[in-house]
């Protein structure tokens, strides 16, 4: 494909730039505006990842870049730039250009992505032959060298392999290297550890972990699990209500978190090497529908430190540096809304 | 009445082969054992954690201990008395001290029947309450868990995940059960609303001297709220202790693999950690590896684990480990095999 040639503004232009981006979804009548105004640069080669818990938007943010939403799904508004070009303006064509060959992505749940009447060879040679253009011998030996890269032993054998013969962790394998065929400059990948036991889990995330240095490739992981998130991720997101609340390196946020919530989340996880018998800090109440824009603080009916501001006024995030927490507790918090 | 000190429940040898024989229609026969030779125990008032990864058995054994699957052999013994040797009668009575709740508050309870309703239908069963006193029992029940008395009326899709499981565990309760199996119960939640389940059983254990048998594959909250853990691997225990001990201090290669995988949410401790990642799959439990199931992950394995199958060695009064080089190990933590590399699957 003939790339448009970034023309960076400075030297350090970031791979991704997502600004203000918003997703609602359009059902029965009602809108749910499940991402509300998120916005993140990725440099090239790092790793950044999104938390949150069931609902909060982290899979939408993932699904939006690729423009890969339901149809009952909008992006109301935003952009989304990749080395320096606007993704969202593109038409269905280009975009399909787009994925696969700039950005990849990788799903939960490797048995539904993998199509079950394909063997393993027949996933790569068509992936390959669309991204690519290779057939024959090329396809092959360009197949059996992905599987080998992806730590699959015996990869010649493997090629005649239907899903169903694989295990779990292998497949997930397969789908790391479908994703990686067409040499992605950005990996997003979806709880690609959500379905696999924990031993498989830490073997995932060492391959994420080889492939982004070996390759050169920038990855976005969404998560619920803030260990997995620590392993590989040099920034960290926490998302909740569609927004973003925290922002930071992976350090700043998970050893020195300042938004309520992100505190919560740390605290209501017990670890395996933390004291036990003491009662976990959980978070009462759940998370709220997203049926209106927020006004004001989306965690403010769960949180414990809420004042009388953050039912009236939306916190935006405020910025010490490289780390940002959206509330009105952090120094030089500022919003919208009425002042109560 | 049990004496003093023997123990609620008592499993001895279980065993439970799923298969199939040859036959007209199918010529091939084959047979899983889900759960091959696992004996434990559980004092009155404790929890007892079971890990493991899929397929290991665990669950299986749960739905063995609530007598929703028969054991091929074996004997599970509650309160003393042997389960499968029991008329209908007696087991009936002794079922309603025994409850199990699931992991899918969303497929465990009847769409189509009020909560209320849910609730008092195992008071009906047994004839324990009915009418005003069953109403009153029912509303009891709700505030124990934390639900308003609202609740009464609705429907399962009316709540969320978390209250659903607070459902569950109010109808469990119903029958003041001595002993609920807990089959992961808070798998299909949020981690903060986790914690919240796990607090309530905690709380409830404490005020109704509850004992459990937690089922689940998430280390970090078992070792929070189990007083005992056993690590299953493939239809075996490989190690059984006291949490702290056993968390802290693992004999067996695959308990301290397990426990080393888990990922802390500290990104320091993650990324300078040169603690080996486990390599391998876990085996079909259709075809185990002879001797050591483990012994296809193991970085100590040698020729004897390929043949012979260590029994559970009791270690002190309170441990038990099934490998046949846990002192060496013990002694020098180092693996002697060379590493494995990723590559070798």
């Amino acid at each position: 494909m003939a790339m448009p040639v970034p023309t960076p503004s400075q030297p350090e232009a970031p791979l991704l730039r997502v600004r203000d981006l918003s997703v609602c979804f359009h059902s029965n009548g009602e809108t749910v505006h499940a991402v509300n105004g998120v916005s993140f640069d990725l440099q090239r080669g790092s790793a950044v990842g999104i938390v949150g818990e069931s609902g909060c938007g982290k899979s939408t943010v993932a699904l939006a870049l690729m423009q890969l939403l339901t149809r009952s799904a909008e992006i109301s508004g935003g952009s989304v730039s990749l080395s320096g070009r606007e993704l969202l303006s593109l038409n269905a064509n280009e975009m399909r250009h787009v994925r696969g060959r700039d950005i990849a992505l990788v799903f939960q749940d490797p048995m539904t992505a993998l199509n079950p009447v394909l063997t393993i060879g027949q996933h790569l040679r068509e992936t390959l032959s669309l991204h690519e253009g290779l057939s024959g011998k090329a396809a092959h030996a360009r197949s059996v060298e992905l599987l080998k890269l992806v730590g699959i032993a015996a990869p010649e054998s493997r090629l005649a392999a239907y899903p169903h013969q694989l295990s779990g962790g292998m497949r997930q394998r397969v789908m790391i290297a479908l994703a990686v065929s067409g040499k992605p400059k950005l990996l997003i990948a979806d709880e690609p550890t959500t379905a696999l036991d924990v031993t498989i889990q830490a073997q995932i995330l060492q391959l994420l972990s080889r492939l982004r240095d070996e390759l050169d490739m920038s990855i976005i992981l969404v998560s619920h699990d803030l260990g997995v998130v620590a392993n590989l991720a040099d920034r960290v997101l926490v998302m909740y209500g569609g927004a973003v609340v925290e922002d930071g390196t992976a350090e700043q946020v998970l050893l020195e978190p300042k938004h309520p919530y992100t505190k919560a989340l740390i605290a209501a996880r017990p670890e395996i090497d933390s004291d036990r018998g003491t009662a976990l800090c959980a978070i009462p109440g759940a998370a709220g529908r997203l049926t209106e824009q927020p006004s004001s603080c989306s965690f403010e009916p769960r949180c414990a430190v809420r004042m009388e501001v953050c039912s009236a006024r939306l916190p935006k995030l405020a910025w010490d540096g490289a780390h940002g927490a959206a509330c009105w507790h952090v120094a030089g918090a500022s919003g919208e809304g009425q002042v109560p | 009445m049990t004496g003093a000190g023997e123990p609620l429940l008592q499993v001895r040898d279980l065993r439970v082969h799923f298969g199939q024989r040859r036959s007209l229609f199918s010529r091939s026969a084959w047979s899983v054992r889900a759960v091959d030779g696992v004996s434990l125990e559980i004092r009155r008032g404790e929890t007892l954690g079971l890990v493991g990864e899929s397929g290991c058995g665990k669950s299986t054994v749960g739905r063995a201990v609530a007598h929703l699957l028969k054991p091929s052999s074996g004997t599970i013994r509650f309160r003393g008395e042997d389960l499968g040797s029991l008329d209908r009668t007696r087991r009936r009575s002794l079922r309603r001290d025994l409850q199990i709740i699931f992991q899918d508050p969303y497929s465990s309870l009847d769409p189509r029947m009020r909560i209320g309703a849910a609730i008092r239908e195992p008071l009906t069963i047994h004839g324990i309450a009915r009418g005003e006193a069953a109403r009153l029992r029912v509303l009891e029940l709700l505030d124990s868990v934390g639900l308003p008395a609202s609740a009464v009326d609705r429907y399962p899709h009316e709540f969320s995940g978390g209250q659903r499981q607070r459902i569950a565990i109010a109808r469990a309760l119903a029958l003041e059960p001595e002993l609920i199996v807990c089959d992961e119960p808070i798998s299909a939640l949020d981690v903060s609303v986790q914690a919240q389940i796990v607090n309530l059983l905690g709380e409830l254990q404490e005020r109704r001297q509850l004992t459990y048998l937690f089922i689940a594959h998430d280390l970090a909250v078992v070792r929070h709220i189990s007083h005992r853990i056993a690590v299953m691997y493939l239809g075996r225990i490989v190690e059984t202790g006291p949490s702290e001990i056993l968390c802290g201090e693992p004999l067996h290669p695959y308990t301290k693999a397990l426990f080393g995988a888990v990922p802390r949410a500290n990104p320091k401790v993650e990324r300078n950690s040169d603690r080996p990642v486990i390599q391998g799959e876990i085996p079909s439990p259709l075809n185990p590896p002879g001797g050591c199931h483990f012994h296809t992950r193991c970085p100590y394995a040698r020729d004897i684990c390929r043949t012979r199958d260590p029994s559970l060695e009791s270690v002190g009064t309170d441990r038990g480990v099934a490998c046949h080089f846990w002192k060496e190990i013990k002694a020098n933590p180092v693996p002697n095999a060379c590493n494995r590399t990723e590559a070798a699957l």
